[in-house]
């Protein structure tokens, strides 16, 4: 799997491409527009982390102009400017997905790795996990074979971390799923619902299903 | 008298009253003036006849002669004038009959006429003559010119009440005419505010002072406008050059923390670290969303739509915001009812509204929501029993960084956001050209927020001027 990271800024470029590297795909960095271009007429990359605000030009420009020119392969826009506005404008330019400046690495990774498996296969429909049985078609969702009542809101939420496993959600990545925008942050909406998940999901009350990554997020382990 | 207006045409009223009352005792005085000249002249008429009647070439007449033809004169203009004669010394020699009981006082010396009283005939013009060593006084009654200037009087008041109406009505159209374009001057300048600070007095083409005075103010409106725009400029950049740096400084935080080799007090360093940075960005974030509304930089996603669906879809979430709470949440109403907003923003105004709420109201309070429309307008109230706010502050509170209730943790601010959330809820509703405020409930204690928007929102007319939106406004 090869990427290609479009960032000017050298330092948050190396932290990108060398994360990217720890989980085994293969990247290549430019720093402009023109070197973009050159990159993407030597060889295929499958997909692009691209910053909005380059030297030579806008980052749209350059997206409308692949997108025009027949180019498929998905890209994550990377943005300093204002997250709710320039995301609409972005996934309409067609963008696959946004993530706004400061960003969390496990963040940016997840996406990733969502944009390419999107790529690759079909979604799964049933989930299993620690006991928990979570099946998409059918919405519902057992605990040791017994059901379990969840909300709407409880079970989008429970989808996503079954969807990762193992793997650590960001705060904003989780409610942009679930509320589709990061104002629920302010009022703490996802701690509370977390909260009411864990007391619904837990087999015994030493066990926990759901780790809290301070600062970061959450983790089903 | 406080207003300029009322003043103005109480002076007009004032000046041309007395104008009109000077005019008229001008009047008065030349009436009477002509009056007594020409009776003067009647009595010296009437004086010359009495020589004639007798022979017009003999001029020494006798005293008793002289008398004889007084008397005879007198009685055939008995009906006109009055007639006296005095001797030398002052005695009276003859008083025609006329006269009944009075007696004309003698003129002064070397006024050959003047007016005087004369008891029981009333006011008379008096002309003196004299006659060898007698003086003869030939009188006429002014009970006529009397009856003239009485009559001169009446129309004069009466011309005076006619003046004073018209002089008021038209004191009061003056007023108009000169107040009017300050008075539409001070319309628009009061309703200039940062909120639409585009709007400008109209100046007409013409050169008078009051032109003059809105080309000035629109020209300090101009100032006014770009230096705003300006510290809102400058507040969207520097919120977004400091996001860069900051994404370092998380990347690094991230890094330390995932590697696993921290010690415990450390990796409790690292994880407050990345929460001020979490924290740090919200305030940005809000930051740019509110210079960018200020300069019109935002583009809604408007759509009609069902606002009771909105409330509904929200109240899923307060729900269990307020059971958290351990607050009771009361949806009283909701009207199903289309309006046209952009339901992402609205939904945060809903959110920002109840989370303050939730924050004031002690466990086991309410907080009731309701959704009505009035005058075409979409309403929206969220009450709660909280301790409500000193009336003093009601409006502040949707300044930015003014916060509720200043004695707050730390922990209440961290979640306030940095008192930017009713700020921002008062830009999301300008955006829809919707109004906020908040008043205490009555009876209290509670505090109250409503908020409106209009049911049919038109395509958003321009809030900015054209040389705001033509800059590029944000240089990633």
């Amino acid at each position: 799997m090869r990427i290609l990271i479009v960032e000017d800024e050298q330092k948050v470029a190396q932290f990108i491409k060398r994360s990217l590297e720890e989980v085994d795909y293969s990247t290549k960095t430019v720093r402009t527009c023109a070197e973009a271009h050159d990159a993407l007429a030597d060889s295929p990359y499958d997909a692009i982390v691209l910053d909005l605000g380059l030297p030579d030009g806008e980052g749209l420009t350059v997206l409308k102009e692949w997108r025009a020119n027949g180019f498929s392969e998905p890209v994550l826009i990377l943005s300093a400017r204002d997250a709710v506005h320039d995301r609409v404008k972005g996934l309409n330019l067609g963008a696959d997905d946004y993530l706004a400046k400061p960003f969390s690495m496990e963040e940016l990774l997840a996406r990733v790795r969502s944009l390419l498996r999107r790529k690759l296969d079909k979604k799964a429909t049933v989930f299993d996990h620690h006991g928990i049985r979570l099946d998409l078609v059918a919405h519902t969702a057992t605990l040791g074979g017994h059901p379990v009542d969840l909300t709407g809101r409880e079970f989008a939420l429970l989808e996503v971390f079954m969807q990762n496993q193992g793997r650590v959600l960001t705060r904003s990545l989780i409610t942009e799923k679930i509320w589709d925008s990061h104002d629920e942050l302010d009022a703490n909406l996802l701690d509370v619902y977390m909260r009411r998940l864990r007391i619904k999901l837990a087999a015994s009350p030493d066990e926990q299903v759901f780790k809290t990554i301070r600062g970061v997020g959450y983790q089903m382990i | 008298m406080k207003s300029l207006g009322s003043r103005l045409t109480v002076w007009y009223v004032v000046v041309v009253m007395a104008t009109m009352f000077g005019a008229l005792l001008f009047g008065h005085w030349l009436l009477n003036r002509e009056m007594m000249k020409g009776i003067d002249l009647l009595n010296k008429a009437e004086f010359q006849e009495i020589p004639m009647r007798a022979d017009a070439g003999s001029r020494d007449l006798s005293q008793a002669e002289l008398l004889s033809r007084v008397a005879q004169e007198a009685k055939l203009d008995a009906a006109l004038y009055l007639f006296q004669v005095r001797s030398a010394n002052g005695d009276i020699l003859f008083r025609s009959e006329n006269m009944g009981t009075g007696v004309l006082p003698p003129n002064p010396s070397g006024i050959p006429t003047w007016t005087c009283n004369c008891e029981s005939v009333g006011p008379v013009r008096v002309s003196e003559f004299r006659e060898g060593p007698l003086k003869v006084q030939v009188a006429s009654p002014l009970r006529s010119v009397d009856r003239l200037f009485r009559s001169y009087v009446e129309v004069g008041v009466i011309m005076l009440g006619m003046v004073l109406v018209v002089s008021i009505f038209f004191g009061l159209w003056l007023k108009r005419l000169a107040l009017d374009p300050i008075r539409r001057i001070q319309q628009t300048a009061a309703r200039i505010s940062a909120d639409n600070l585009s709007e400008r007095i109209p100046a007409g083409a013409g050169n008078d002072e009051v032109t003059d005075l809105a080309r000035l103010l629109n020209q300090m409106f101009d100032r006014l406008e770009k230096s705003f725009f300006q510290l809102w400029r400058f507040a969207g950049n520097a919120s977004h050059e400091l996001k860069t740096p900051l994404s370092i400084i998380r990347l690094q935080s991230e890094k330390l923390l995932m590697q696993g080799s921290l010690s415990v007090a450390q990796q409790e360093s690292v994880q407050q670290q990345l929460e001020s940075i979490a924290r740090l960005t919200t305030v940005i974030e809000k930051l740019l969303f509110l210079a960018r509304s200020e300069v019109g930089a935002i583009d809604l996603n408007l759509k009609t739509q069902c606002a009771g669906a909105l409330i509904k879809a929200f109240s899923e979430d307060a729900v269990v915001l307020c059971e958290e709470a351990k607050v009771e949440l009361v949806i009283a109403k909701n009207i199903d009812t289309q309006a046209t907003f952009d339901a992402a923003l609205l939904r945060q105004v809903l959110l920002n509204l109840l989370s303050n709420a939730i924050r004031f109201t002690p466990a086991g309070g309410q907080i009731t929501l309701s959704s009505w429309t009035r005058e075409n307008r979409w309403m929206v109230s969220i009450e709660d029993t909280g301790p409500g706010l000193p009336p003093s502050t009601v409006e502040e509170v949707f300044e930015p960084f003014v916060r509720v209730g200043s004695g707050l943790s730390t922990a209440s601010i961290a979640q306030d956001g940095a008192g930017l959330g009713l700020a921002i809820c008062r830009s999301i509703l300008l955006l829809h050209h919707g109004e906020i405020r908040g008043e205490n409930r009555d009876p209290g204690p509670g505090l109250r927020v409503i908020f409106d928007i209009p049911c049919e929102l038109a395509a958003q007319p321009a809030r900015t001027p054209a040389w705001v939106r033509s800059e590029q406004y944000a240089k990633t």
